[in-house]
This record gives C-alpha cells, structure tokens and sequence, in this order.
C-alpha cells in the first residue's frame, strides 16, 4: 500500500480544510435555496467540499485522502452545519466568499497538478487533473441539485480560469523547479483574474464557429480569381 | 478459472479515429446546448473518454489509461476542436461518424471485457464492466448537460447492442475457449445490430405489463 500523500508542497493541511470549508459553504448554501432538508444540505456540502479531492485520488488510483484524514470530513461537516443555519447571512456576503471561493479554486488546482505530477504523470495529464480538482465540486453540486452546470454554460468565467492556473502552476513548476514558489504565485494570479472578471463582468460567450468564415473567405477568394 | 488473458492493444490510428469521432461528436452535443468553450471541451472529453475512465475506475488498475498516456488526450482534444471550429462542417458527416461510432461499439466492448477478464474478475462482472466502457462516456456527456441520460429512454439498440455483444464474447470464449474468435464474433454482432438499428430505426423492447394481460385471461 503506497502511503497517503495529500498533496500539499509545503503549504500546512489548514489551508486545504479551509478550501473544504468554503466549498462546502458553497454547496450547503445553494442546497437551503433549492429548498433541500437536512440531508441534502449535508450532501451537497460533503460533495462540493471534498468532490474534487476525492476525485483526484480516485484517478491517481489510491485510497481517497478525504477518508483517511478525519479533518476533510469535519471540514465538510462544519461547512454544512453553517450553511444550514446561516444561509440568509452568507447570501448578503456573497462578495468575500466569492474571493474565498476564488482563493480556493487556485489553491486545488495546483495541489491537483502537483500530486499529478508526482504521481509520475506527463504536464498535460497534470494539467487535466489539475482543472479537474479545481471544477468538480460545483459540477457535483450542480448535477446533483439538477441542473445544467454553471461551469460549462456560457456567462461566469470559471473553467478556463482553473484550466489556465493548472497549466501555469505546471510550466512554473517546470521551469523554476520551486513547487511552494509557483503554487503561491499561481493562486495570487487566479484570485487576481477571477476578481477582476466579476469586477468587470467579463463573461464567456458562446463558441464561435469558423466554418462560416472561412467559406465566404474561399468564395470570395475564388470569386476574385474568375 | 482460466488463465489470465492479454488486453488487447488497439493500434494507434483506430484509438485515434474512435476517440476522435468521440469527442467531435460530444462537441456537437454541447454546441447544440449553447455552451462555451470549457463547457464544449468538459463535454467533448467525457463522451470520448468517459468509458474508459469509469472501467479503469471499477477496475482499481491505477491511473486511468488516459492520463498515463497523453496522447488520448490530444486525440479528444483535437476532435473537441474540430467540433468547436468547425461545427458547420462536422455536423454534415453526422452519417459518417454515427457509422464509425457503430463500428467502434463492439471494440469498446471487447477492449472492457478484456480487461476486466485479464484482472481476474468472473465473467458475469466483465460483461458489467464492458457494457459501462462502451456506454459510459454517453451517460456522462448527457449528466453534465444537465439531461435525462438517453440510455435510460426508449430509442434504437445502443447500451443493448454493446450487452448482446458482451454476451456473444463471453459465451464463445467460454465454450471455445477460442479469443481470437470471440473477439471477432463480438465486434461482428454488436455492430451489426447498432446498424441494422439505426438503418431501419428498430426500437428497444418496452416494459410489458403481464399482470393485465393475466388478469383479463383469468376473468
């Protein structure tokens, strides 16, 4: 049996039970305004908090770190517990537990990549893993909640933000061999970009399509030719 | 029990043409939902690699193939690009990809149940894992759409084409003992069925309520 490994560089564990928590606040809050009951608050906050983490040791092939580790479950726990009684304030500060949010989403994007990385995996697969660990938890939550995920309709700028952090975490990495350094930096320039995107209402738009394009371009390529 | 069989190998050109027409195919899908970038490409890499992430999940073999091996991922990121780009184009061969899509249901299966079999499990549950490589990936592309998953609905033979395959592999290569021969009548019946039923649009069976029909007899 290989030993547990969480992930962290050298980062302290806290600072992942912190983004449990705030993920789990997340879930826990959209789960009383959907009108779920006790379980549902408590499930969606579990999914959303550890979804990513255990997802990743899921697809590293090891034993899940969220089961093995009794904090990752209090975490959760506690996010629901405040999310069940508290939903009507956390709804007004909706603006720093985005920020939190965002700190969050950075933060498990580089612990993805680098323990893909560890686990002896190529940049681009750590780059996959890496996005994966930042997104699942509110692709749980919204599937499981019913509805179309916020992460893959056009409007809030999420995924490619989290896809964005893995692959810079991954060349930094790379390039400066210094794994705390890129984490640090990487989590600064995702909170920056997410924070600047709502504060600007950057959104995504709906895919372009190309093939339109490049007809009228042939056409009237060949139309000039005749 | 019998001895531990050899996974198959594909050569690279066929994982590459199946996940490809995969991933064009889920990038068609969430286009048609209107969804951005990161959601065409999340939706594209699911309905083209999703199965085989599930089987290797069940299977607890360590990584998933696709993340030990990164050319998979280029592969279903080049088709997530076509289908973003080129949607236009990409949505006339709809044809052609559905018949390479139903050529390619026997090997997924017989690719599953291989595995499964050469990771010493009975063949009961590789007729299980089989069916999830080859049907996973469309059940995810339909969850994270937000959707009814469309295994689940009546329509034409697709989970049902790749069980039939299932059970054609097992129960030959258990009465033959003979793979090479298993794996041919495998992929020869699940893609026969897959087509005839798209060809003259056979349904699947519906749930048939025998307790009516015994009851009107009785009276």
């Amino acid at each position: 049996m290989p030993e547990v490994y969480t992930g962290v560089t050298a980062l302290p564990n806290w600072t992942l039970y912190l983004a449990v928590i705030v993920g789990g606040v997340a879930g826990a809050t959209y789960a009383a305004r959907r009108g779920f009951d006790v379980i549902g608050v408590l499930a969606l906050s579990v999914t959303t908090g550890l979804g990513g983490l255990l997802l990743r040791d899921i697809l590293l092939g090891r034993g899940p770190i969220v089961l093995r580790d009794n904090a990752f479950i209090w975490s959760a726990v506690f996010a629901a517990v405040v999310g069940f009684f508290f939903a009507g304030y956390i709804a007004r500060f909706d603006r720093p537990l985005l920020g939190m949010e965002a700190l969050a989403m950075g933060l498990l994007a580089t612990v993805g990549a680098d323990s893909a990385l560890r686990a002896g995996l190529g940049a681009l697969p750590a780059i996959v893993v890496g996005t994966i660990v930042a997104t699942a938890g509110p692709l749980f939550r919204d599937i499981l909640g019913g509805d179309a995920p916020q992460l893959l309709r056009p409007g809030v700028f999420l995924g490619v933000i989290a896809l964005a952090g893995s692959a810079l975490f991954v060349g930094l990495d790379a390039w400066t061999h210094q794994p705390l350094l890129s984490q640090i930096i990487v989590i600064i320039a995702v909170f920056a970009t997410r924070v600047i995107a709502v504060l600007s209402d950057w959104e995504t738009r709906p895919a372009d399509d190309l093939s339109d394009r490049m007809w009228s371009y042939w056409s009237r390529k060949s139309e000039s030719e005749r | 029990m019998i001895e531990p069989i050899q996974t198959i190998a594909l050569p690279n050109s066929m994982d590459a043409l199946a996940i490809g027409v995969g991933a064009i195919s889920g990038a068609l899908h969430a286009r048609r939902r209107h969804m951005d970038v990161m959601g065409i490409l999340v939706v594209a890499f699911c309905a083209a690699l999703g199965g085989g992430v599930i089987r290797d999940i069940l299977l607890a073999s360590g990584p998933p193939v696709f993340l030990t091996s990164s050319v998979f991922l280029i592969y279903a990121f080049v088709g997530a690009t076509i289908g973003w780009l080129f949607s236009r184009y990409a949505s006339r061969a709809t044809m052609l990809m559905e018949v390479i899509d139903g050529l390619f249901i026997g090997v997924w299966v017989l690719v599953g149940a291989t595995k499964a079999l050469s990771n010493g499990l009975g063949f009961g549950s590789a007729i299980l894992v089989a069916v999830i490589t080859a049907t996973g990936g469309g059940v995810l592309r339909d969850l994270f759409c937000g959707e009814q998953v469309s295994l689940l609905l009546p329509g034409q033979w697709l989970a049902a084409a790749a069980l039939v395959g299932a059970l054609t592999f097992t129960t030959v290569f258990w009465t033959s003992g003979d793979l090479f021969l298993a794996e041919i009548l495998c992929i020869v019946v699940a893609s026969t069925i897959r087509m005839v039923s798209a060809a003259f649009d056979v349904r699947t069976p519906m749930p048939m309520d025998l307790s009516r029909v015994l009851s009107r007899s009785k009276a």
